[in-house]
């Protein structure tokens, strides 16, 4: 009365068998050389906001000093001084904090939006997929950069309600971060759809329905786990889109609060300075932007090389 | 109580779908009674509506579908009239269901234990190290080597045949009264077949459970079954003890079938093959719906203008087909199985 154990199993040679397909993408993960790399570099961003901005000194970056205006880089000032005597190095490590936060927010907020709005829309059907897909389509109508200047500045207003005025003052980086994240939920939402979709087709759903189990236990216990894979490609994609539109906003000067180092205003500041040959603090800010970009774009890609099971059959 | 009441009585059920050619009704006035303790087999061809019969009892006809007419009573309980909510605690509790696909039926991303323990404690209230240590024992009770290091492993890590009574210990976790097997044999190789349904046909005997087990298989539901229904375009064709109809098969089609699995004689071992094809049901074809395909319709025009329905033609023995000794189109269908 016994079946012969499995011995083809997809798990790659190596592996024990029963390994749950987290573990595996992160064993795939850990023998990935630019996986680590980039963890690496990331990890160095994280360290350089955590530890300028709380140990070593939190006016660093800020205090303005005209003795030093405009100095090129030298072994005091390695990357430099701004138009306002500002270290560039400091501003420049200040910076990776904003962009980290803005980056982590974001997503925090926009991921599980669009997850749970996805999810249930492809599950549920009808009017819940009807309304979720209006909001979608509505949003999506209105092209990207114009729809977050369009709510940062809703979030930045006074407004007339009933004879009150109500002053909404979102200003600075919370703003970014809710009109980012009110933007970026879209793109989550419609793949975790389409999957839910499929997902709701399957002879497990309707095995699950079989036994008894009612719509929103299908939605936590078969719908959610089967999407995440999603929600973890999409948190690295969106984490460089919200960084690089931190950036944007910043440099068209609706983005953080003025006097907050921030890439973006960085480049912002050294538009002028360029044709007369201060080239540091551009160079700067693009070069730790680039990094950061660059880290996170392949450690994103070996996650979602690492998550495919069938790429990665031996 | 009866050691063999009646646990479901389906009455004139009709169950249509919205299809590109207009409604079909891939189940149609489709009577039977299936009792505790007993195994009934519903037996027909590809897509003559048994899957769609399964789900129907269950309620969960997809989209297109839906029950237009008839009875499902559950223990004197019409299902029908139930809400979704009071049918949901009817699914898994009072009816268990297994499905054809083993493969696809579990969910890939978690362990077979993790599956079985959801289900278990979906349906008793028990905590988690409970329900493990129930899991692992059923999985032991239907023939799992292992059980424990089965409990651990990945559905893609199993064979057919255990995945299969993973979904098994998945469907008796509620412990219903009736479990709905729809083909749990095909996906399987012929070894598996017999010890799969070594497994149900034990249930009704061991835990009284009322088994409807689905499925093409003839010969499979010789040995296994108490009573057969012969299922074709939609209807039933003929019901009867196993041994009766084996022995004695009322309806041409169950003749036809049965000469498709028996070879007529050693010399010339060539299999038997029913002639035509089975009619669109958006258009059955008038009269009884074997009629074109039926060697003994052709002399008959009455086949072609009347519908026959399933009557009792000998105790314990109904049958749907006008040439039928002792059939008698004014009689009502009598449900009574037992004399």
């Amino acid at each position: 009365m016994t079946d012969a154990p499995c011995i083809f199993s997809d798990a790659p040679p190596g592996l024990p068998l029963s390994a749950s397909p987290w573990r595996r993408t992160w064993r795939k993960l850990r023998r990935s050389p630019a996986a680590i790399v980039c963890a690496a570099v990331i990890a160095v961003y994280v360290a350089a906001a955590v530890f300028t901005s709380m140990a070593i000194e939190p006016n660093w970056g800020t205090s303005q000093d005209y003795a030093r205006a405009n100095l090129p880089p030298s072994t005091d000032q390695p990357f430099g001084a701004d138009a306002f005597g500002r270290s560039v190095l400091a501003k420049t490590l200040l910076a990776a904090k904003v962009s980290l936060t803005v980056g982590l927010v974001t997503n925090v907020i926009a991921i599980p939006l669009g997850l749970l709005l996805g999810a249930a829309a492809g599950y549920f059907g009808r009017w819940i997929d009807a309304v979720v897909m209006w909001l979608v389509a509505t949003l999506a109508a209105v092209p990207g950069i114009v729809r977050v200047i369009a709510l940062k500045f809703a979030f930045t207003d006074t407004v007339l309600f009933g004879g009150t005025v109500f002053q909404i003052n979102l200003g600075g980086m919370a703003g970014v971060c809710l009109a980012l994240a009110m933007t970026f939920w879209i793109g989550t939402c419609r793949l975790v759809r389409a999957e839910a979709l499929k997902i709701r087709q399957s002879d497990y759903v309707l095995a699950a329905r079989a036994s008894g189990r009612s719509g929103i236990g299908i939605l936590f216990t078969h719908v959610l786990p089967n999407v995440m894979h999603i929600a973890l490609v999409n948190f690295s994609l969106g984490f460089v889109a919200a960084v690089m539109a931190e950036v944007i906003l910043s440099y068209l000067g609706i983005g953080v609060a003025v006097g907050t180092p921030s890439w973006g205003s960085m480049i912002n500041a050294a538009r002028s300075d360029l044709i007369v040959g201060r080239w540091w603090e551009l160079t700067a800010a693009v070069a730790a932007l680039s990094v950061l970009v660059l880290a996170i774009n392949v450690l994103g890609d070996r996650i979602r090389d690492a998550l495919d099971a069938k790429a990665s059959a031996p | 109580m009866n050691r063999h009441h009646t646990l479901l009585r389906v009455t004139g059920l009709r169950t249509v779908f919205l299809t590109a050619s207009g409604p079909a009704a891939a189940v149609d006035s489709v009577s039977f009674t299936a009792q505790a303790g007993r195994l009934f087999a519903l037996v027909g061809e590809s897509g003559c509506g048994k899957s769609a019969l399964a789900l129907s009892l269950l309620r969960l006809l997809p989209d297109a579908g839906r029950v237009a007419a008839g009875c499902i009573e559950l223990n004197g309980r019409n299902l029908l009239d139930l809400t979704e909510r009071q049918m949901r605690s009817v699914r898994g509790r009072r009816i268990g269901m297994v499905f054809q696909e083993p493969a696809t039926a579990l969910n890939p991303i978690f362990t077979c234990g993790r599956q079985i323990v959801e289900a278990i404690r979906l349906h008793q209230s028990v905590g988690a190290r409970r329900a493990k240590e129930i899991a692992v024992q059923s999985l032991a009770r239907l023939g799992v080597d292992e059980p424990a290091k089965r409990f651990r492993q990945y559905p893609h890590e199993l064979s057919g045949g255990l995945r299969q009574r993973v979904l098994i210990a998945m469907a008796l976790a509620g412990q219903p009264d009736l479990l709905i097997a729809d083909e749990p044999t095909t996906a399987l190789d012929t070894a598996t077949q017999q010890r799969i349904l070594d497994l149900l046909t034990n249930l009704p005997s061991r835990a009284g459970m009322g088994v409807v087990l689905i499925t093409h298989d003839l010969a499979l539901v010789a040995r296994a079954a108490d009573t057969v229904a012969v299922m074709y375009a939609g209807e039933l064709m003929e019901i009867a003890d196993t041994r009766a109809l084996f022995a004695y098969p009322m309806h041409p089609y169950t003749q036809a079938l049965l000469d498709c699995v028996r070879p007529v004689t050693h010399t010339d071992a060539r299999f038997a093959a029913i002639p035509g094809c089975p009619p669109d049901l958006a258009s059955p074809p008038p009269g009884c719906r074997f009629h074109p395909r039926c060697p003994l319709a052709a002399d008959n025009p009455l086949c072609r203008s009347v519908h026959p329905q399933l009557r009792l033609v000998a105790q314990g023995h109904w049958s749907a087909c006008l040439l039928c000794p002792g059939y008698d189109h004014t009689l009502p269908y009598q449900q009574t199985h037992d004399p």
